[in-house]
């Protein structure tokens, strides 16, 4: 695999950030990652996780508006990038080839 | 109808929160930690989602926050806002850097006199800590580079008599012994080490040198790991008569010839032909000799050797143990050696144990060269002398810092941050460190030569050779950096812009005034004790060179007799009498006093059916060895010539332990001493037998020309050189095959203080670098002092004072210091001469002069320091001082 390194954790978070879409801002992805992995996932993982991808450049992110459900605070809403759809797509396929040699041994 | 109280996280949650959290990210966090709390309470309940709030908050202490936190303190707090996210300005960018640079340069340029200082103190500090680090190192690097080194053992004995007794060194057959009985030991050597005499009879000029020899078996250079350059290691002495030299020998011996297949000569008597040639031998092993023999010839050249009963100091057996032998259980197995080469009563009074390689250099009970914990106090003088520096450091640079707080205050009105501030402080502190460092590696390279000179060492500062050192010496730079750097960088960088502007710094925001005294003080209180027992060792050094020892030393020459047969003494001493420089020939075995060659034996009086409690000194010499030396007889008459034993002189302390009451009675009296019967003819008035340290001992005298190995010329002043030129010509022209050497008395028994000699050349080492270092801690405070009271001193100008009473005024100060440091250097430094004086039986008393002296010497260099500070400032014209508001 080339360019930046992408953790089993950051893979998960950015495949969240895909799944929500539009509403993808950092509690809502560790909703969403609990709900779906039934793992203790941590704000302050999954922030880390978020800088780290935006550096990376998988992520982009901008601040959206202030609502009254969070102490008048605004929300960063993160966006996928080709850059981190490709590193997604990339990280399947090799995972595929993988699950192929092992269904097919004498390959 | 109660109105439902809105829920809030927990307030300590929050606040630890806020303290984690850097500042950039601070409203989207908290937006979402609010909204996570929210959503708890409804599903789980106020209390649950308390819990979960602080849980999340304490997670928030991960590395990735806490190094932007840092990062977001040390810089102000209105620019980030404007900042883009996560960015943060860094004190450290290259057009910074820069800047730093130039600024340290001007500062350093400018301030000379003050860098100069620094530089020094600090070079000397780091140069001693480079040298004991590189002579720690040395010694702990003792024999690590064998590869079996942690299987390889030498064996130790321990005499049971009235005390136990332990030596490195054992009874010949007991390397036989253990390759035959144990099954846990994989390979033995004995390594037998003589001085010896190389000679080369085949060649013309028959050149002779002396260098130490050691008989090995062949698998020694299994054992340890000395490498071949020619030669084979399996056989090169596995045949009788063959030898292994260094290449520096080969060299010496044969200049660019091939050694290999040459052979030489050992002691005039064996021949052996060289076999291999190794590689020279690396600085840190204690295994010295240069020339290695064959086993089985010492069978040959020393067959009295081989026995159970007596242990040659130079006898060592190194063996390899099997991989995954337990040593312990090894050294309990060797209990049975005891008992089967023993009889009953000796099995009780030898015991052997195995000691590790890596312990011979540190275990000083086997004549180990350094103990661990002696390393230990080195290391620890070594750290003292840096952090010292390091303060003195500090001290210069605060108490400058008030001169600059105009410059600082300035930069911080424009805009400068606290984190730009300190690390220029750095920068500067960098400089400084860096040239006092490159001083400090100089000095120590120049130095190197006399440390090892005077300890004997071969310590090498080769920074490619040995990864430690240069590691070592990154370190002590970065961390005298950061130490000598950081605090005057924390606190400038902390001024208040207005104060600094307005030149009215108090101490307390310098800071630490009485530490800094408590400094000055703990340094002179060093210096001072270093100073009294210099004083107090020159002393009894000069007592023990200078006082009466009883007889006389002055003007005589030892030479050594190779072959003792009368008839070559009589030789001898016909073809020297004649020699006109020469007024006085005496064969002897040693002069009265000797710190070697001394033999203590056995002596039974006069029909007294069992030997005496005590040992008696045995000396031999002709009837010329009482007038030679000037020792007078307080009764009988002096010896009678002859060629062996027939009569005894004592001296008056064996007269005393024989437990005779007058020297006239045992007159005539029959004596058996060394097993030789003979008659006392005289006793001798008593002289020093041996140092200042011992009591004088019971010593005999008596004819036996077998045991005359020396010959001492009393020779006359005039002419010297030519008298011991013509004395060379003469003894080589009688011992054509031995090798020429001499030594005045009084030098010889100089040997008695080596050691004292060097723990003093160490003291005034240390006395030295203490003086220096505490006077540079006292310029760093009165330059602090001064700058204080500029304004004072103007003031008191103004209404009359003179320049004495100003300068009293810091006199007085360091007047107080001095004295206290000196109360708590007196008991100490008393305490640890007395301790030193105690061990000599003869020694010189302490006086008040001495505690005085050291007073008076640190007032003088106190007085040279301050005074040239204090006179400078109140010598300031008081218009300039007042004026600076």
């Amino acid at each position: 695999m080339g360019r930046s390194y992408l953790g089993e954790f950051e893979e998960l978070v950015l495949l969240t950030v895909i799944v929500l879409g539009a509403g993808a801002y950092g509690l809502s992805i560790a909703e969403e990652l609990r709900q779906r992995t039934n793992r203790t996932i941590s704000l302050s993982a999954v922030h880390i996780a978020l800088y780290r991808l935006e550096e990376k450049g998988f992520v982009t992110s901008q601040m959206g508006g202030a609502t009254l459900s969070r102490g008048g605070r605004k929300k960063r809403l993160f966006m996928i990038t080709t850059a981190g759809r490709n590193m997604l797509t990339e990280i399947q396929e090799i995972r595929n080839q993988f699950w192929y040699a092992i269904v097919n041994p004498a390959q | 109808m109660k109105k439902k109280r809105q829920a809030t996280p927990p307030r300590f949650a929050h606040r630890l929160f806020r303290l984690l959290c850097p500042p950039e990210l601070f409203e989207e966090l908290e937006g979402d930690m609010q909204e996570q709390f929210e959503l708890d309470v409804n599903r789980a309940g106020e209390a649950a989602a308390r819990k979960t709030y602080l849980l999340e908050a304490v997670k928030f202490a991960k590395p990735y926050y806490l190094k932007r936190r840092i990062a977001g303190l040390l810089t102000s707090r209105r620019k980030t806002k404007k900042k883009v996210h996560y960015y943060s300005p860094k004190p450290l960018s290259t057009a910074m850097i820069k800047n730093y640079l130039t600024v340290a340069r001007r500062t350093i340029v400018r301030y000379k006199s003050y860098t100069l200082i620094n530089v020094l103190g600090l070079a000397l500090g780091l140069s001693c800590g480079i040298l004991i680090f590189s002579l720690v190192n040395y010694h702990l690097g003792f024999d690590k580079f064998h590869a079996n080194a942690d299987r390889v053992y030498r064996i130790t004995s321990e005499l049971h008599n009235e005390t136990v007794s332990k030596y490195g060194s054992v009874p010949q057959p007991i390397g036989a012994a253990m390759r035959d009985d144990y099954p846990f030991v994989e390979k033995v050597s004995m390594l037998i080490s003589f001085g010896g005499n190389i000679s080369f009879p085949s060649r013309r000029d028959n050149p002779k040198f002396d260098d130490g020899v050691a008989y090995v078996e062949p698998d020694f250079f299994h054992i340890l790991d000395f490498p071949f350059l020619a030669g084979n290691p399996e056989d090169a002495l596995s045949q009788p008569n063959s030898a292994v030299i260094t290449e520096r020998l080969a060299e010496k011996y044969f200049k660019k010839d091939q050694a290999i297949g040459k052979s030489f000569r050992l002691d005039n008597k064996t021949d052996f032909t060289i076999t291999g040639i190794l590689k020279n031998l690396p600085e840190n092993t204690d295994i010295r000799q240069e020339i290695y023999l064959s086993y089985p010839s010492i069978k040959q050249t020393t067959p009295w050797l081989n026995t159970w009963g007596g242990i040659l100091s130079a006898t060592q057996a190194y063996i390899l143990l099997k991989p995954g032998t337990d040593a312990s259980k090894a050294d309990e197995a060797m209990a049975s050696i005891s008992t089967k080469y023993y009889d009953a009563k000796d099995a009780k009074t030898f015991k052997f144990h195995l000691q590790p390689l890596s312990d011979i250099h540190m275990n000083q009970e086997f004549g180990g060269a350094i103990a661990k914990s002696q390393l230990f106090a080195l290391s620890l003088i070594g750290l003292f002398l840096v952090i010292t520096a390091c303060v003195n450091f500090i001290n210069l640079a605060t108490a400058q810092a008030l001169g600059r707080s105009k410059e600082i205050g300035v930069r911080k009105v424009m805009g400068s941050m606290k984190g730009q501030l300190f690390w220029q402080f750095i920068v500067e502190t960098g400089l400084i460190t860096l040239i006092a460092f490159i001083f400090a590696i100089g000095l120590s390279y120049l130095t190197l030569p006399f440390m090892n000179e005077m300890l004997s060492t071969r310590v090498t500062l080769d920074w490619l050779k040995d990864i430690n050192q240069p590691i070592f010496a990154a370190c002590l730079l970065v961390v005298v950096i950061f130490i000598s750097g950081s605090y005057p960088g924390l606190v400038l960088a902390g001024f208040q812009p207005i104060t600094a502007l307005k030149g009215k710094l108090t101490q307390s925001q310098i800071g630490g005034f009485s530490i800094r005294k408590g400094l000055v003080i703990a340094q002179f209180a060093i210096s001072q004790t270093l100073l009294i027992g210099t004083i107090v060792i020159t002393g009894q050094m000069r007592f023990n060179t200078q006082a009466d020892m009883g007889f006389k030393k002055d003007a005589i020459v030892l030479l050594s007799v190779p072959e003792t047969s009368p008839a070559k003494q009589s030789a001898m001493r016909a073809r020297f009498s004649q020699l006109p420089g020469v007024e006085k020939v005496a064969f002897l075995s040693a002069p009265p006093a000797s710190p070697e060659n001394n033999f203590d034996t056995g002596i039974r009086y006069a029909g007294r059916p069992e030997n005496e409690k005590f040992t008696i000194f045995y000396k031999t010499g002709d009837p010329e060895y009482l007038s030679m030396f000037g020792l007078k007889l307080v009764a009988g008459r002096n010896l009678v010539p002859s060629d062996t034993t027939r009569e005894y002189l004592l001296n008056e302390t064996a007269v005393e332990k024989l437990g005779v009451k007058s020297p006239q009675e045992v007159i005539g009296k029959n004596v058996n001493i060394n097993g030789r019967n003979g008659i006392i003819v005289g006793v001798m008035k008593d002289f020093h037998s041996k140092s200042f340290r011992e009591k004088i001992d019971p010593v005999c005298l008596t004819t036996r020309a077998a045991d005359n190995a020396q010959c001492a010329l009393k020779v006359s002043n005039r002419n010297l050189a030519a008298t011991l030129a013509s004395i060379q010509k003469l003894w080589n022209e009688t011992n054509p095959d031995y090798i020429y050497s001499y030594q005045f008395l009084d030098e010889h028994l100089q040997h008695f203080y080596e050691l004292d000699q060097l723990i003093l050349q160490l003291m005034w080492l240390f006395a030295g670098i203490a003086i220096f270092i505490s006077s540079l801690g006292l310029y760093g405070l009165i330059s602090f002092m001064v700058a204080q009271k500029t304004k004072e001193i103007g003031v008191r100008k103004t209404l009359g004072a003179g320049v004495g009473s100003i300068v009293w005024l810091f006199g007085r100060q360091f007047a107080h210091l001095l004295v206290i440091a000196f109360v708590i250097a007196a008991p100490i430094g008393w305490w640890l001469v007395d301790k030193y004086l105690a061990d000599f039986q003869y020694h010189i008393e302490l006086n008040l002069t001495t505690f005085i002296a050291a007073l008076g010497i640190t007032f003088l260099i106190a007085i040279l320091t301050v005074g040239y500070r204090s006179v400078k400032a109140a010598l300031i014209n008081p218009v300039n001082a007042l004026r600076s508001e």
